[in-house]
């Protein structure tokens, strides 16, 4: 198909979800209403096949919001330049309206792990971030967003608070950010703080999209809660309420379900996403009623 | 003096799949105290993500084993051979042979091969794409100069060859067809993927000798001759034709008169 048949690449402020194998014929056969998919950049690598014939099917129909969960970019060594190359391949071919990726680390000489690890905030890591972001902005040749970890330590090397860290990178670089609300959520009950406090120094402005996802409840060895950013059920009622308070502040934006793990029946996954859209409708109806006054 | 972040960072990865590890210093828990607990939940999303990339591309052994062992294999390679670059359909390619030298399954020497043939596939699946007009394209030559013909072989198109039933192993464990009585002996099969759809067949040694002789680029009537060399009663019609029907002979390369 070529690139002229497309839908346009901008995602709307609507509810998005990720896109899973198990769904693509699907999502094909009933066309969904649904403002846009998210793919991970690494599951699109191959030279072709059957990802690939998909996911052009559905570019199609859908923008697409790119989410690269590989680049490292938290980490102190350089990034990884063929690897770039790759996630530019994926970039330049599909044209997403968003590409984000993660204040947080996954390879470390000559290992990836495959998890988002985290960092301490300091300057020196700080200056290596807002480094990373520019090369990887350059090379692609856009904005991209940053998302804020959801972590499960603290490091007593840390001198930045997470909000200002974020705050400092995004002047520095010009890049946006991925609010994931989930996330803030569990690392401050993690932490032992208030996530609405937390969010209330978040830089919101800055916000290009919102993730949502489930996370599966445990504890440390002193009894202390510990949430495991699972992905893997629906979002939690706190969850959902503090993302309601956050789109009555800045107004509606592109929002992701993050159902990574446990993947249930497409019906299931649809219907989170509809919950979500119900208050981004709410907020654009709120929103013009309060510009018709004015 | 104040550690780099590099520092802190080696640390941290220093400790992260290995069995004898200590929680880095430094990392703490929200009373200030270091916690395994916390630590230990970056651990294991490491090493289950991980085992579950190569459970993803290795479904047959994975069945073979059970999940149980599969995983303890799994976790095996992950601290012997992680990743070293974040695409995990190209993550494993020296699990086949970690596998067949892995001293407690000595017993089954047949996991290796069919570790081997599920590499062969997952490589067919994510490789480039050709359109296939080989078979089309042969009805236009004339015959006197089918001899010169030279093929270009599918670029996802590739062999295994073992002393063990794979295909009938592999077809079971993969796919859920039947269980039927498997004949010893070995097997030859031919993977490709023309279209959406990766094929996999079993095919005679006589047709795989033609394919690796194509595949190097020689000419048809020069692979016939060393295939008659090789195979008393070498029928190469028989051989092209199933060469042809899976796709792996893409395209025909005339010969430049
Ligand atoms: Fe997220």
């Amino acid at each position: 198909m070529s690139q002229s048949e497309r839908i346009s690449a901008t995602v709307p402020a609507g509810a998005g979800l990720g896109l899973k194998a198990d769904h693509y014929a699907q999502i094909l056969e009933t066309k969904p209403a649904l403002g846009f998919f998210e793919v991970h950049a690494e599951n699109y690598m191959g030279a072709g096949g059957p990802p690939h014939a998909y996911l052009e099917a559905i570019r199609a129909r859908y923008p697409i919001s790119l989410h690269g969960v590989g680049l490292s970019i938290g980490g102190m060594q350089p990034l990884n330049k063929d690897h770039l190359q790759r996630v530019k391949q994926v970039h330049d071919r599909y044209q997403p309206g968003l590409f984000s990726e993660h204040l947080a680390w996954s390879s470390h000489q000559p290992a990836y792990y495959n998890d988002l690890l985290p960092l301490p905030y300091t300057e020196e890591t700080f200056q290596r971030v807002a480094d990373h972001i520019d090369e990887v902005q350059q090379v692609l040749g856009r904005q991209m967003l940053l998302e804020n970890p959801s972590t499960y330590v603290l490091f007593e090397d840390s001198v930045i608070e997470e909000t200002d860290f974020l705050m400092r990178v995004v002047d520095k670089t010009g890049c946006g950010l991925l609010l994931d609300v989930n996330n803030v959520f569990v690392s401050a009950t993690n932490s032992g703080r208030s996530a609405s406090e937390y969010l209330a120094s978040f830089p919101v402005e800055h916000v290009g999209e919102i993730h949502l996802g489930g996370h599966a409840p445990d504890e440390d060895e002193q009894g202390h809660p510990l949430l495991i950013d699972a992905h893997d059920r629906e979002v939690a009622d706190p969850v959902w309420h503090l993302y309601r308070a956050v789109i009555d502040r800045v107004g509606a934006v592109p929002t992701l379900i993050e159902w990574d793990a446990e993947v249930p029946a497409w019906e299931v996954l649809y219907a989170e996403a509809q919950r979500a859209q119900a208050i981004l409708t709410q907020r654009q109806k709120q929103g013009a009623s309060y510009a018709q006054v004015s | 003096m104040p550690r780099s972040a590099e520092q802190v960072l080696a640390s941290f990865s220093g400790n992260l799949t290995r069995s004898d590890f200590l929680v880095p210093t430094g990392l703490v828990g929200r009373d200030g105290e270091t916690s395994q607990r916390r630590f230990e939940v970056y651990r294991n999303n490491v090493l289950s993500s991980l085992s579950a990339a190569l459970a993803a591309n290795f479904p047959a052994i994975q069945r073979l084993l059970g999940e149980e062992y599969f995983k303890a294999l799994a976790v095996e390679f992950v601290r012997q051979s992680p990743p070293t670059q974040p695409v995990l359909s190209e993550y494993g390619a020296d699990f086949p042979e970690f596998v067949r030298s892995f001293p407690p399954l000595a017993d089954y020497p047949y996991l290796g091969d069919v570790a081997s043939l599920e590499w062969v596939w997952l490589k067919a699946y994510h490789g480039a794409e050709l359109a296939v007009t080989a078979a089309e394209q042969l009805k236009e030559v004339a015959g006197e100069r089918l001899n010169e013909v030279r093929f270009k072989v599918h670029p996802t198109a590739s062999s295994v060859i073992s002393q063990f039933p794979i295909y009938e192993i592999f077809k079971v464990n993969r796919d859920g067809a039947a269980a039927t009585p498997v004949a010893g002996g070995g097997q030859g099969v031919l993977v490709v993927r023309p279209g959406m759809h990766v094929v996999v067949e079993q095919v005679s040694p006589e047709t795989l000798f033609l394919f690796e002789q194509l595949k190097q680029g020689v000419s048809l009537g020069a692979a016939a001759e060393a295939g008659l060399s090789q195979f008393p009663g070498f029928d190469l019609g028989s051989c092209l034709s199933s060469l042809l029907q899976t796709g792996a002979l893409a395209q025909v390369l005339m010969a430049d008169t």
